[in-house]
């Protein structure tokens, strides 16, 4: 995986205050970042910070027709420590839609 | 020898563990859930594959499915990590220690009151004895699914909609029953089921499991590493990381996936009605035995599971135990862990001896038990130790 310089490129931050359906006490948060390489490829990242969800989101996301890979989230993009991410290609803003629409509420900081 | 000791544990495991634990040595050697490398991350996907396995078989979910040490671990989280100062709890006398302990414990340091509801009558007394313990100050009931004692199967779905109509949460241990009746947390109105991973689900020893749904969040037992959130000192708060500080146990997790693997695939109700039947055919012929006492009716499909309880009159539970042991038969003597059963059963000085067959057990080699007891029973075999 070759990054650009052009880190945080449409970069958002959030966290998730409520969950998902059958998770109303929890928390499951999640926060996206994009980047551009080089090559002028996009690479897109839904951080969560259980490895779970991100196996989860995962899981969901293929039902759907959206291939993803879970892995250690990119150390420049943490701000809470160890997390996981799934990396989602072109598809990144259905799958965040669709995230969302499940459940997965969150924030973003722009 | 013989092996009747399948409620402490069940052996020989299905042929598919070893390989499991192999398999967990060999492939799965990364620290699931820590590190960004390719072995750490397949290991993690296959505790989460497991994890996915193991929530199906109780229609839980995933991240509310925790990996725990053993059963007793698993219930000591739900009751400690659930019941708050002021909290009252109803538990019955049919309980294990593993839940009696743990409520005395709370119970000694001020922090809970609890009451212990009768349950060796029928159904409708108990669910009458339970409802009579509620005071509006129970938080929860604390109910085993089956005993690992006389083998009573409890009216759980009533329980769960008797604390429903309370607004009471249940805890369930379900140590007996999880691979051996079929399970559904939300149907039976269960808040937290607890079970081990080594008895009817042919996991190793050292694995059990917690699963919940819609509960508020537990105090920890343990707090420290999940590999999330790590910049934090706070302990994550969310599934099933808050749960499980340190490194899981992936070989025995890995072990308990074929030992779900061989209950899906044998399928719990023919499982079921084999070792019930093994149990019914040694009670009757119990039965036809002079000075042999039976402690349950005859075992009957859906109000027990596979447990024969029975002592030879006059003889202590661990002597007969032990001309067992040396006659090629493993079955368990002594209280079970399990006392306030004994005191209602009488048997707090004597035990009992405890006849739980398995997937693997044979009719011969329940007959082969039955002849030797008979032996025992003319004197033909010396109890004692020389």
């Amino acid at each position: 995986m070759f990054l650009s310089e052009n880190v945080g490129a449409d970069q958002t931050d959030g966290r998730l205050c409520s969950a998902g359906r059958h998770l109303s006490f929890f928390y499951a948060p999640f926060s996206v970042f994009s980047e551009r390489t080089k090559q002028k490829m996009e690479k897109h990242w839904i951080i969560f910070d259980s490895i779970t969800y991100a196996y989860q989101a995962r899981d969901y996301l293929a039902r759907k027709g959206i291939r993803g890979t879970v892995e250690r989230t990119p150390d420049r993009l943490k701000n809470r420590g160890c997390s996981y991410s799934l990396s989602v290609g072109k598809q990144f803003d259905r799958a965040v839609e669709l995230l969302q629409a499940k459940g997965l509420a969150f924030d973003t900081r722009q | 020898m013989d092996y009747f000791d399948n409620a402490a544990t069940t052996y020989p495991k299905p042929s598919g563990v070893l390989p499991a634990l192999h398999q967990a040595v060999r492939q799965y050697g990364g620290n699931p859930g820590r590190s960004g490398h390719r072995i750490s991350l397949q290991t993690a996907e296959k505790v989460y594959e497991i994890r996915k396995k193991a929530a199906m078989l109780f229609h839980a979910e995933a991240e509310n499915t925790i990996f725990t040490s053993n059963c007793t671990h698993a219930l000591n989280l739900a009751i400690k990590g659930l019941l708050k100062d002021g909290d009252h709890v109803v538990t019955t006398c049919l309980e294990h220690n593993s839940v009696l302990r743990p409520l005395h414990a709370l119970s000694e340091a001020g922090v809970i009151r609890y009451s212990v509801a009768d349950a060796m009558g029928e159904d409708d007394e108990i669910l009458a004895n339970l409802k009579q313990e509620i005071t509006p100050q129970t938080k929860a009931m604390v109910i085993t699914h089956a005993s690992n004692v006389i083998g009573k199967v409890m009216p759980i779905r009533e329980i769960g909609e008797l604390c429903r109509s309370h607004g009471i949460k249940l805890i369930v241990d379900a140590a007996q029953s999880a691979g051996v009746l079929p399970i559904d947390m939300e149907q039976m109105g269960i808040h937290i089921l607890c079970t081990a991973g080594h008895k009817g689900l042919y996991g190793t020893t050292g694995t059990g499991l917690l699963l919940m749904r819609e509960t508020e969040p537990l105090t920890p037992l343990t707090e420290g590493g999940t590999g999330s959130q790590s910049n934090s000192l706070d302990q994550p708060l969310f599934h099933p990381d808050r749960y499980e500080s340190g490194t899981v146990n992936t070989c025995g997790i890995l072990a308990l996936s074929a030992g779900i693997d061989f209950v899906n695939r044998k399928g719990i109700s023919t499982l079921y009605r084999h070792e019930l039947g093994l149990c019914r055919y040694f009670a009757e012929q119990l039965q036809q035995i002079a000075g042999i006492t039976l402690y349950a009716p005859l075992p009957t499909p859906q109000k027990q599971v596979p447990i024969v309880l029975f002592n030879l009159d006059g003889i202590s539970s661990m002597v007969t135990a032990g001309a067992l042991d040396r006659g090629g038969f493993a079955l368990r003597g002594g209280l079970h862990c399990a006392p306030l059963v004994h005191q209602k059963l009488g048997t707090q000085e004597q035990g009992a001896v405890r006849f739980s067959p398995g997937a693997f057990n044979t009719m011969e080699q329940t007959d082969r038990l039955i002849k030797y007891l008979k032996k025992i029973r003319k004197n033909h075999v010396n109890l004692l130790e020389i």
